[in-house]
């Protein structure tokens, strides 16, 4: 963890600044990210350190509504908004992907940050389908993207969700997993913002191979 | 998908400890240790079960999954004792992913609705102590010391509509015999489950495993004993004379089979069932 006044005197080090909206599995995201030589500045309310800090990283867990309250309590859907137009990479995680659409139906229908249209729906149990879906995965990947550099065909994510992202626009889809016979959206990427359905600093050695690729992604 | 392979580590006081249908617990070491080796090792999943924890207080646990959380990459479930919504954020903030309960839910179904509506109900995961009586499978809590007159069936139901987003089932009878799953108890909830099932208690060979995943619709199995015995500490410190010959037989007939995780998820990727190697 860094403070504040730390931020002028960093050479090489990578500096991501992390949501916190108080419900979420952030010390496994801050141990992932020191394992991968990431130094990790929290943030529970807006602060305008958009400029210093190398990367931004939005873990979700929790329900739709209950977040998106905390972000807009706290400021921080507006600080993620500042964020996101320095182009510099971001990563949403579970929940905090499915935020970035327009709208969720859990709970009650729930406006998100918009930043993409499209919308977070829940998935139907039917049979072997049982939902949540909690477990290990495979992701068959649609394009090729930095964040998945080096990741192979066979290599599987943890998951842990009862709802999936349908983006309106499909070519910021980068990656489907199928879960008994229900294709679904399981990663995004467009420019320097990237989301995953799964969770990387769950998925064992390929999770942590993610969190390299993103300290890439924060140095170039 | 893949089928899941779950490490159940039962702590009382700092040791990890391991019984015989929940009861008669002998201490197996440092949990920490156990842990750490099961993830190298492969395992898809660590459950801490605290099984004291309403008797003392539950610092103890938080360290462990502390400590865990900073070298173990895959999820931790912890259970025992959790209470309320400060008992789930205490977990959760050390660096648990999942929360298990039982005794609390009994006594006030309600903490399901409370608890998947604020942390979503992916991380709260309900588990079931059941033994079969006269009348069907009956509900019990507190590591299978107190009967509560529920129904097995009826219990998942509830459960479910109050936002369950897992369910582990015990099978008192069973757990830390080494004999075998409770097959026909697997089969018959199936109808009943519409979320993802774990289960516990009887696995002694790998045969087992197979047997449960190629007869059941289970999503993971939860091992104790299997593992434990097998990944024993070399200089385990020991107490007493009659333990250390229980836990030394216990391990002469581990090592003999040479169970290791890596052996169990090749066994059963050979029988057609998807695991992660």
């Amino acid at each position: 963890m860094v403070s504040k006044s730390e931020f002028s005197n960093k050479k090489k080090s990578v500096t991501i600044g992390i949501i916190d909206t108080e419900t979420s599995n952030l010390k496994n995201v801050i141990s992932a990210c020191e394992k991968e030589f990431l130094k990790v500045y929290l943030l529970k309310k807006y602060e305008n350190i958009s400029n210093d800090i190398d990367g931004l990283i939005f873990p979700g867990v929790g329900s739709f509504n209950f977040v998106m309250e905390t972000l807009k309590k706290k400021k921080l859907d507006k600080f993620i908004l500042e964020f996101l137009k320095t182009n510099k990479p971001s990563l949403f995680i579970c929940l905090g992907m499915q935020l970035l659409f327009s709208y969720s139906e859990e709970v009650k229908k729930s406006k998100g940050l918009n930043i993409f249209p499209g919308s977070t729906t829940l998935i139907q149990a039917n049979g072997k389908r049982r939902v949540p879906i909690i477990g290990w995965n495979t992701i068959n990947q649609k394009n090729k993207n930095d964040i998945f550099y080096g990741i192979k065909k066979t290599d599987t994510f943890y998951f842990t969700h009862s709802f999936y992202v349908l983006p309106k626009n499909k070519k910021i889809i980068s990656s489907e997993s199928e879960y008994f016979g229900f294709k679904y959206c399981s990663s995004i990427a467009y420019k320097n913002i990237y989301g995953l359905q799964f969770h990387p600093e769950k998925s064992s050695s390929a999770g942590l191979k993610i969190y390299e690729n993103f300290r890439k992604l924060c140095l170039a | 998908m893949f089928k899941r392979i779950i490490a159940r580590l039962d702590i009382k006081n700092n040791n990890l400890v391991k019984g015989i249908n929940l009861e008669g617990l002998r201490n197996l070491g440092d949990p920490k240790y156990f842990a750490l080796k099961y993830y190298e090792e492969g395992i898809d999943e660590i459950h801490y079960q605290d099984i004291v924890a309403s008797l003392y207080d539950r610092n103890s646990i938080l360290e462990y999954i502390s400590y865990t959380a900073k070298n173990v990459f895959v999820i931790i479930s912890v259970g025992g004792g959790i209470r309320n919504n400060d008992d789930i954020d205490k977990v959760l903030r050390s660096g648990a992913d999942k929360i298990s309960m039982n005794s609390a839910v009994v006594k006030n179904p309600e903490l399901i609705k409370i608890a998947s509506k604020v942390y979503g109900s992916s991380t709260i995961s309900i588990n079931i102590e059941t033994i079969k009586s006269t009348s069907g499978y009956e509900v019990l809590i507190d590591s299978g010391r107190q009967k509560t007159g529920l129904n097995l069936n009826k219990w998942i139901e509830k459960i479910q509509k109050l936002g369950a987003g897992e369910i582990t089932i015990t099978s008192i009878a069973h757990e830390g015999k080494k004999k075998g799953f409770d097959i026909n108890l697997y089969k018959m909830v199936k109808k009943y489950v519409s979320v993802p099932l774990i289960a516990h208690g009887g696995a002694g060979d790998i045969d087992h495993i197979v047997e449960l995943f190629q007869s059941c619709e289970v999503d993971g199995v939860a091992l104790g004993s299997i593992l434990h015995y097998s990944y024993l500490e070399k200089n385990i410190l020991l107490d007493n004379q009659g333990k250390n010959y229980f836990i030394n037989t216990e391990k002469k007939i581990h090592d003999d089979k040479k169970i290791t995780i890596d052996k169990i998820k090749k066994t059963l990727k050979k029988n057609g069932i998807k695991v992660r190697i």
